[in-house]
């Protein structure tokens, strides 16, 4: 049992650049090399000496984006099946070579890319880097692997709605975004079940190829050695074509308020988020919302925590969330509480926002922001060769580099009121909002009704995230 | 032949050895133990203070008290008023948790190293003096019951593992629930608060971790002064309540909403300062951890489940050994169950091949290295150590006990503990809102 729900056990920064979090100091991001291979593999190497450990991170462009919106779940689903077999490797070789190394490995699918992270012992790196190249050149889909897999990926889908919480955000995503709207794409039984072996093979051979690849080490390891192991590794890795982008603008506000009401007849609580459109990742503004978010729902002391856990005892926890993705998303207040205390919570939220609106915030709780953002973000960013490696992962997606994290703390220190109070009128609105909420519909539904003219109502019990009157 | 073997293997093997943790020890007049790690390649610190009282130190009536006081912790002292402990901390860069189990209450801290002496100072205040009024002790146990709906009654897991261990342990304390049963938290008292507070929040009861950039002067210099005058108390009376011998298989049924069922497996082994316990490691390690772990392969490679794990977590007092399954749609609770246990007997009936014991190992040690990535983590494991251990300088026998496990002692250690009559079996069983209307339980 934790007391809180905000800020998960963080550490402290490990490299020795940072000398000093005072008012003058920097962020520094440690030295890092970026090369192509002839076939267009990107090579990222950020040498870090501390635990004898590398993170090699093999990121492929596309993610959930990329997805055919029938399929949705496609681009994880084909990552995740690296993991069962090459031309050279069955699935179980694979796993028990791993495992021996005492190497961790895991898949992870976001809305821009797929990854695969391999975690080795220094001493294994070069070993790393060839098994990596083999899922990553070899995966061979064999029948029965991907029948499982598929049957899996089903069975995980439907085991979501047992957490109310991951429920409700797929619900919330899907009836937020608009319809094609890559974001509202969200992977479920029905999607899940149209996917065939032959799409997972077109898949993989259209985007795992050397010119929408990047291969990224961070650790303790020999630069120039590991360079040359990757690039005899990598080097023979099909050219293929790089990964368009989707061009999408700005999410528009809707005209009017909108409600869903995903019916749980057995929740004892109600769970919601409050949603609007945000901003894209490099968004000039990007800085002076997160001070902003910090202080409405981003920490323990926030707004939104403040009145309605700590004054009112309605909620275990209330936050606030900024979306920081390629494309624009959204800006979410999220909470959850008593069944009866539903309208209660929800009204409170909306009146904390309308103060955030009325009142902005003053010198004194900008000050407080910028040395809380600035004193987590070593070890939220920097801390670990994970942490970096997903860092240097991000700027492949956005185009960001070392300036992104180098000039971090000066863009932090140049936010004025005037800002804050710029960005709030743009993204910290009042009007036409998204709520998305899920609970016992037969208590909340009449009053919760209040918040928008016509809500839409589903059953949680309905296979898949189905929701479908028209937006 | 054989001898060649072993010799190949004993190359492969992860050695840890060059990683050995330093840690300076004091302790204050009043008992207070204070352990430094220094780590000076950044300007940061950790402080973490484990007082040794968790729900095991509660009585029934007031189950979860240990968790809502660790939530009262944060609601006002006599110099740090009311919020003000988030406040301040906040505004000088740091942040902060806090989480109880069984057996311990832990405060976190995360702090850039100017605000050290701002965080002895706070964390003094409040050992010492802290305020609990009425007014805060209402809104909180609200607070505690939103955590208690998110966490238990909502989650198929949280119930499930709630009433395995209730039927697990007849006797021992550590049959409640951390987070109180909902009856108790509706009822303590301010009195029984105070009692509370006095006895578990004691110094003396308290080992505190610093770790990151500072030296042991600055750390004592600030201990003294801050953390020393705070007068000792008398510690928890001890828990005399030792679980009797089980002598025979327990089962329990949960019918609860939910997508799939879930079964939880739970054996009785000693508390963690055993020489068992490294080979109990050992063998969750053989059978759930990575792809190639007999659980894994078997069942959910073998599609009877999307999740099956075992593991042991640490315990003052003789604890669990425990293994969750998920079972997949079409599999049959008995199903996936026949399976599991058909592989813990194989570990008990044959001896573990010698290249996958020293998988296990190296999985493992290459886990501990991984432990010491942060100042964090490191301040978690040396305080871990330190109550849990018997000391935190066993940390830098952790190798030793590792490579020591042979294959007899894994045969040994599962026949002893994973039996038949040491098991307490639960069950998760879906319902549906049709289901549960007709309140027919079992009786067809």
């Amino acid at each position: 049992m934790t007391r809180k729900t905000f800020g998960k056990l963080l550490g402290g920064v490990l490299f020795a650049s940072v000398l000093s979090l005072s008012a003058n100091a920097q962020l520094k991001l440690p030295q890092y090399t970026k090369t192509k291979l002839d076939n267009g593999v990107s090579v990222v190497l950020m040498p870090k000496n501390d635990v004898p450990l590398v993170t090699l991170m093999l990121l492929v462009k596309g993610g959930g984006e990329s997805d055919p919106a029938q399929m949705a779940g496609l681009a994880d689903i084909t990552n995740d099946l690296l993991l069962r077999g090459t031309t050279n490797r069955t699935a179980e070789q694979l796993a028990a070579e791993i495992d021996f190394l005492g190497a961790t490995i895991g898949t992870g699918s976001d809305t821009a890319s797929n990854t695969v992270t391999l975690e080795v012992l220094s001493k294994d790196v070069t070993q790393g880097v060839e098994i990596l190249a083999d899922m990553a050149r070899n995966a061979n889909f064999d029948k029965d692997e991907v029948a499982k897999e598929l049957a899996r990926a089903l069975d995980s889908a439907k085991s979501v709605k047992d957490n109310k919480q991951a429920a409700l955000s797929r619900y919330a995503t899907k009836f937020f975004y608009p319809q094609g709207h890559p974001y509202g794409v969200v992977a479920d039984e029905l999607t899940i079940g149209r996917i065939q072996r032959d799409n997972i093979v077109d898949y993989y051979q259209r985007m795992y190829v050397g010119s929408n690849a990047t291969v990224i080490a961070v650790g303790a390891f020999d630069a120039k050695a590991l360079q040359a192991a990757i690039a005899k590794s990598f080097g023979p890795m099909r050219k293929g074509q790089a990964y368009t982008w989707v061009k999408q603008g700005p999410i528009a506000r809707k005209t009017a308020p909108s409600l869903l009401l995903v019916d749980d007849p057995q929740s004892t609580q109600t769970y919601f988020q409050i949603m609007q459109p945000g901003l894209d990742a490099t968004s000039k503004d990007r800085v002076a919302v997160e001070l902003v978010n910090t202080l409405f729902g981003g920490r323990f002391t926030s707004m939104l925590n403040d009145a309605l856990r700590v004054n009112a005892g309605l909620t275990y926890g209330a936050n606030s969330t900024v979306q920081e993705r390629r494309l624009p998303g959204a800006v979410a207040i999220s909470t959850f509480t008593a069944t009866k205390t539903t309208v209660a919570a929800i009204d409170m939220a909306l009146d904390v926002l309308k103060k955030l609106r009325e009142k902005g915030i003053d010198e004194e709780q900008l000050a407080s922001a910028k040395a809380y953002v600035k004193g987590g973000s070593p070890t939220k960013l920097l801390e670990t060769n994970d942490q970096l490696a997903a860092l240097l992962g991000g700027f492949e997606v956005t185009g960001q580099g070392r300036e992104h994290i180098d000039s971090y703390f000066a863009r932090i220190d140049a936010v004025t009121v005037a800002d804050a109070k710029r960005v709030i009128d743009t993204y910290y609105r009042s009007d036409n909002l998204v709520f998305a909420l899920l609970g016992q519909k037969s208590a909340i539904a009449a009053e919760t009704a209040k918040y928008a003219t016509s809500p839409v109502v589903v059953e949680l019990s309905v296979p898949g995230v189905v929701i479908n009157a028209a937006k | 032949m054989a001898i060649r073997i072993l010799a190949a293997l004993a190359l492969l093997a992860i050695s840890c050895a060059a990683q050995t943790v330093a840690v300076k020890q004091h302790v204050l007049d009043n008992g207070m133990k204070i352990l430094i790690h220094e780590d000076h390649d950044v300007p940061n610190v950790v402080m973490y203070l484990f007082f040794k009282v968790g729900s095991r130190n509660e009585q029934p009536g007031t189950t979860g008290i240990s968790h809502f006081f660790e939530h009262m912790m944060f609601n006002g002292a006599k110099k740090y008023g009311p919020k003000q402990f988030d406040i301040v901390l906040e505004k000088a860069g740091g942040r902060n948790n806090a989480y109880t189990t069984r057996d311990l209450t832990v405060y976190t801290d995360f702090f850039p190293t100017s605000a050290l002496e701002l965080m002895f100072d706070m964390e003094a205040d409040r050992i010492t003096d802290l305020s609990l009024t009425p007014g805060m002790v209402l809104s909180e146990r609200e607070v505690v019951y939103s955590e208690r709906r998110l966490r238990v009654d909502n989650s198929p897991f949280g119930t499930l593992y709630e009433q395995t261990n209730a039927v697990a342990y007849t006797a021992h304390p550590y049959q409640w629930p951390v987070i109180g049963w909902a009856s108790d938290i509706e009822g303590w008292t301010r009195g029984e608060l105070e009692h509370y507070y006095k006895m578990g929040y004691a110094p003396n009861n308290c080992t505190v971790v610093v770790s990151g950039d500072v030296t042991e002067e600055q750390v004592m210099k600030l201990a003294k002064q801050h953390f020393e005058p705070i007068p000792k108390q008398d510690p928890p009376p001890p828990v005399r309540t030792v679980e009797p011998v089980q002598a025979g298989e327990r089962r329990v049924k949960v019918y609860h909403q939910a997508q799939l069922p879930l079964q939880m497996f739970s054996w009785h082994v000693p508390a963690t300062p055993d020489a068992d316990t490294p080979v109990l490691e050992v063998l969750g390690a053989l059978l759930s951890q990575g792809r190639s772990s007999r659980l894994y392969r078997r069942m959910v490679d073998g599609e009877l489940a999307l999740q099956a794990e075992c593991g042991g977590e640490e315990s003052i007092d003789p604890g669990q050994f425990i293994c969750i399954v998920a079972p997949r749609t079409g599999v049959e609770p008995e199903t996936s169950e026949r399976a599991l246990l058909e592989e813990i007997e194989k570990l008990r009936a044959d001896a573990t091949p010698a290249k996958e014991l020293q998988k296990a190992k190296n999985q493992l040690l290459a886990d501990y290295y991984r432990e010491l990535k942060t100042i964090a983590n490191k301040a978690n494991f040396i305080g871990n150590y330190e109550v849990f251990h018997g000391g935190w300088e066993k940390v830098n026998g952790y190798e030793a006990s590792i490579q020591a496990v042979s294959a007899e002692d894994v045969q040994r250690v599962a026949k002893k503990y994973l039996t038949e009559r040491n098991r307490t079996v639960g069950t998760l069983i879906p319902e549906t809102e049709q289901e549960e209307s007709q309140q027919g339980g079992e009786g067809k």
